[in-house]
């Protein structure tokens, strides 16, 4: 029998990112708020501190910060006709867990989508015709676009005080920065990073061919900087344990370091920890929440009423738990009809190597996350599509997050996998290769999607979600192109060998690609084709607004943080200015 | 109280300035190392004949610290960006190459533990601090770049442990106050800013009550001094943005992940050229020929030492302690005291100090010099299990 605790106006299901910055909005509109993490409360000081933090085994290898997937996993498979399997390890992804969520453990790579991405479909209509879009690909527009999401991506950056070069203030394009993007109201909070030299030989080849280098936007910050809620930041120092670990030095921007402890003291707020929402409960008529179902840290259940309801977990969290709480019609490939778990997404990423002579010291240690030279030339559709027959693109960069002694050996093709001529062809390379992202775009399929698997279930009895993912033709298409001309770049960069290939399928879950899954609970504006409106809030229970990067109906060429940030901002600010006032559907069916 | 905390400072700079004025003229004898560059003259008095540093004068301990951090400190001086009357009188007198040479000297010598250190228990207010940081004031714990221990992240990080309280205390202070900010990235500064009085002096305190870490021996660096060539120092080869840590692949730091310290070994390896300038030091090279196990034994067997006190040892009669581990199929164990990499470079260094590889370490300083550390790592790694056949 579940404890029933009395009715909050809002409670908050995952205290990550989204949950800490709506947490804070709701109080600050007087509203009375419960967060609920399923994992551990954790701070900068005492648990993220050095040398413990740098233990690369524990955290990078063992993945010591992330979900557990003994308790709660995925299962995967590639298309309809295979049985997906539990991924027992994590590999491909890492979604975290814990307080502060996965931007814990994050890169710190902090791009803004740009106007073509969020009306993708229509743009790419306009510009090479309806033809131009193949059969099986669901592409949508966001019903949200760049203009109106920029004071939010601009409050955010500045929250977290990133650190770049702006590329266009106000419609005047600067070189240096990133012309590509859309106007921008301020210049970033704070200068870029230091650009290492393995991103300094990139700039030099990169502008040598005519494209447009700038500093990759970092939430490791180049300087100490005060945000508006009055938290400091330190300056980035370089140590290279960003992604999977957190950071010791309160330099990287997150829940810890840029807002938690303004929302912790807020009498408003309440945090519990350890606990797991199993469902969001409906009333009688389905069109109301009352509140959500959870496992305490004691394995009590609880069921705390509430008027409003924020799902702000993992992306692919948030659609699992609207499957699992009967929210929105599930998807179905074999109709292509119901909303839930439609339109999942990933990121196709290669990495082009660079090999050096000896005389040339890369120093990969000696990095942050985020602080590479990236060009956008090849991004979105900032480069005409027409004759290339694909949607979408990649943006370039010199980014090497780390030189971690387990996790970095590149090698040249042809060396040997294990035994002494290994080790003397890692002792060689180690110090003289350059990595090269290619950061690439994931377009929306009819049969990539989410749906609870019917076979296996969580320590709490609950179905698993289950991913159904293969890269689209168009991806890997697009990935060719791309790659080479990061290659051509590579070759300019002057290194004695130049090994890359583009992505190819099967989608391999066992290599670490990137974390970034995307859709699932899209946004839109036809309730036929999303789960939730433009404001985030689902059409089918108006109390209920899920907010992650499972609103994306397709990814973008760029890391997703930002434009996550920016839609949390946006969604936080139509709940206290409209639904509060008035609750009930912002947008009509 | 302000007040007179500055008439303390002038007073120690007029002392410092006049130990100075003397100080050249006046070289101990039979305590300087052969290698000392001339210019070291300059330094003895206040830092005294092995860079053991003067309570005294709140003159710090400056031997053993790394390299690159000593001569980054010379050229602040020089240049301004830190401040002290008697430091920046001297600095600006040295010819680069001077500093440079003076900076790889001291680096590599390991002078006794100053007098005050050990003398007051720590307070936990500064062990809480150096170790886990200040969540409401949002600093992070020193060690954190200082090294566990506080032993140093060489090549940039200095250690503070067993360096003197009023020298942490005034050092820190003049971060605080703008005085010094040599750091690129206002780390420090940022730092001690955010600590109060109270904290500052808390952490002095217990830096200062821990044992200094003795230089990293040259040997364990020796693979890298062959295979590659240094840099010089921030003197010599211009700013600190340039690479001069050529084909430095080792991590910063981190002992617990398994390198055998890193950049350490960087540090000391990073000697003023060869061909000798006036003043130039040429680093005493120790051969790291093997071990003699045969004498490593009779070491341990002699007693003189006490191994045999805490440890089983196969193959010595005596040796049934109970206290350290059994010895017993040494070269087989991955982690020397738990934490270290197995190899002959770090055990002979942890043998010659325990405390400043592993600061948490029962074993104590049993006073092996670098030769019998040689001879007992040889003798370890011959060793079976005990019941081997």
């Amino acid at each position: 029998m579940a404890t029933r605790l009395a009715e909050v106006d809002a409670v908050l299901i995952g205290v990550g990112l989204v949950g800490t910055l709506l947490g804070r909005e709701l109080t600050r509109a007087g509203l009375k708020v419960v967060g609920l993490e399923r994992g551990a409360a954790r701070h900068t000081v005492p648990d993220f501190q050095a040398p413990q933090m740098h233990d690369e085994l524990r955290y990078a290898v063992r993945k010591a910060l992330m979900q557990d997937n003994t308790k709660e996993t995925y299962t995967f498979r590639h298309t309809v006709s295979e049985t997906a399997l539990p991924m027992r390890r994590w590999a491909s992804f890492l979604p975290g867990t814990g307080l502060g969520g996965s931007i814990v453990h994050w890169n710190g790579q902090t791009f803004r989508f740009q106007a073509d991405d969020f009306q993708q479909h229509s743009r790419t209509i306009e510009r090479y015709g309806r033809k131009f879009i193949p059969a099986d690909v669901t592409i949508q527009d966001w019903g949200v676009t760049a203009a109106e999401l920029e004071p939010h991506f601009d409050r955010f950056e500045h929250l977290l005080g990133t650190s770049g070069k702006a590329g266009n203030l106000k419609g005047k394009k600067i070189a240096g920065g990133n012309i590509f993007e859309d106007p921008r109201s301020r210049e970033y909070p704070t200068p870029p990073q230091k650009e290492p030299y393995g991103s300094a030989i990139f700039r030099k080849a990169a502008e040598g061919l005519g494209y447009h280098a700038y500093p990759q936007p970092s939430c490791n910050l180049s300087q100490p900087y005060t945000n508006p809620e009055g938290l400091r930041l330190n300056t980035c120092t370089f140590c290279g344990y960003c992604e999977r670990f957190a950071c010791e030095h309160y330099a990287k921007s997150t829940p810890q370091t840029v807002l938690l402890p303004v929302l912790l003291k807020d009498p408003n707020f309440e945090l519990r920890t350890g606990c797991q929402v199993l469902r969001v409960n409906l009333d009688s008529s389905r069109t109301t929440a009352t509140g959500i179902t959870y496992v305490d840290a004691s394995g009590q259940e609880v069921e705390q009423r509430a008027r409003l309801v924020i799902v702000g977990a993992y992306a692919t969290n948030n659609a699992r738990l609207l499957l699992l709480s009967r929210i929105g019609r599930p998807y179905d490939p074999a109709t292509g009809r119901g909303v839930v778990g439609r339109n999942y997404a990933y990121q196709t990423m290669s990495y082009p190597q660079v090999f050096y002579d000896e005389s040339v010291n890369i120093n990969p240690f000696m990095r942050s996350g985020a602080n590479g030279t990236v060009i956008a030339d090849f991004a979105g559709d900032n480069f005409d599509h027409a004759p290339l027959g694909f949607i979408g693109g990649a943006y370039i960069g010199e980014i090497m997050t780390n030189g971690r002694p387990i996790g970095f050996h590149p090698v040249p093709p042809g060396t040997p996998s294990w035994g002494s001529a290994w080790k003397q062809a890692v002792v060689r390379h180690y110090n003289h290769t350059s990595t090269i992202n290619v950061h690439g775009s994931s377009v929306a399929t009819r049969q990539n999607y989410l749906d609870l698997d019917p076979i296996y279930k969580d320590a709490w009895g609950l179905p698993l979600l289950r991913m159904t993912f293969d890269f689209p033709e168009n991806d890997i298409r697009m990935s060719a192109y791309v790659t080479q001309k990061a290659i051509e770049i590579g070759r300019a960069m002057g290194g004695r060998q130049v090994v890359g290939a583009p992505r190819k399928r099967p989608y391999d879950i066992t290599e670490y690609q990137t974390t970034h899954n995307t859709g699932g609970t899209i946004m839109g504006t036809d309730p036929s084709t999303s789960v939730v409106n433009r404001y985030l809030q689902s059409w089918d229970v108006a109390n209920v607004f899920v907010i992650g990067a499972s609103n994306f109906p397709q990814n973008a060429s760029y890391n997703p943080t930002a434009t996550l940030g920016a839609l949390a901002f946006w969604a936080a600010d139509a709940i206290v200015r409209k639904y509060l006032k008035s609750p009930g559907p912002l947008m009509s069916r | 109280m302000k007040a007179a905390a500055v008439a303390g400072v002038i007073f120690v700079l007029v002392s410092a300035l006049l130990h100075a004025a003397h100080a050249q003229f006046v070289i101990p004898s039979g305590q300087v190392p052969r290698q000392q560059p001339p210019a070291a003259q300059h330094c003895v008095a206040c830092h005294g004949a092995q860079g053991e540093g003067n309570p005294d004068t709140g003159t710090p301990r400056i031997a053993g610290q790394p390299q690159y951090y000593l001569a980054r400190q010379l050229d602040s001086y020089a240049d301004g960006s830190r401040r002290h009357l008697a430091m920046e009188a001297m600095a600006k007198l040295l010819a680069p190459e001077d500093r440079g040479a003076l900076a790889a000297h001291y680096a590599q010598l390991n002078a006794p533990a100053a007098r005050s250190a050990g003398s007051a228990p720590p307070p936990e207010r500064g062990r809480v601090l150096a170790t886990i940081g200040n969540a409401e004031r949002r600093v992070q714990a020193c060690n954190t770049c200082h090294g566990p221990g506080g032993i140093g992240e060489p090549p940039a990080s200095p250690y503070l442990a067993g360096l003197d309280a009023s020298y942490i205390t005034a050092a820190t202070n003049a971060w605080r106050e703008g005085t010094r900010r040599n750091d690129a990235g206002q780390q420090m500064a940022t730092v001690a800013k955010a600590m109060t009085p109270d904290d500052i002096a808390a952490v002095a305190q217990y830096y200062a009550s821990l044992p200094p870490p003795k230089p990293w021996p040259l040997h364990v660096v020796q693979p890298m001094l062959q295979k590659r060539s240094m840099g010089g120092t921030p003197s010599a080869s211009g700013p600190v943005t340039e690479t001069r840590a050529k084909g430095v692949g080792v991590e910063q730091g981190a002992p617990m992940t398994g390198g055998t310290h890193g950049t350490g070994a960087t540090d000391a390896s990073r000697s003023a050229p060869a061909s000798s300038s006036p003043g130039s030091v040429v680093l005493h090279n120790v051969p790291l020929g093997p071990g003699d196990p045969a004498r490593g034994r009779a070491i341990i067997a002699s007693g003189v030492h006490g191994c045999t006190a805490c440890h089983a040892i196969p193959g010595i009669r005596t040796a049934r302690g109970v206290v350290g581990p059994p010895l017993g199929g040494f070269a087989r164990r991955a982690f020397i005291a738990g934490q270290l990499p197995n190899n002959i470079g770090v055990l002979v260094a942890f043998l010659q100090n325990p405390a400043a590889l592993e600061p948490r370490t029962g074993m104590p300083d049993v006073g092996l010099t670098l030769e019998e550390a040689r001879h007992i790592a040889a003798f370890l790694y011959t060793l079976e299990h005990a019941g081997a056949p």
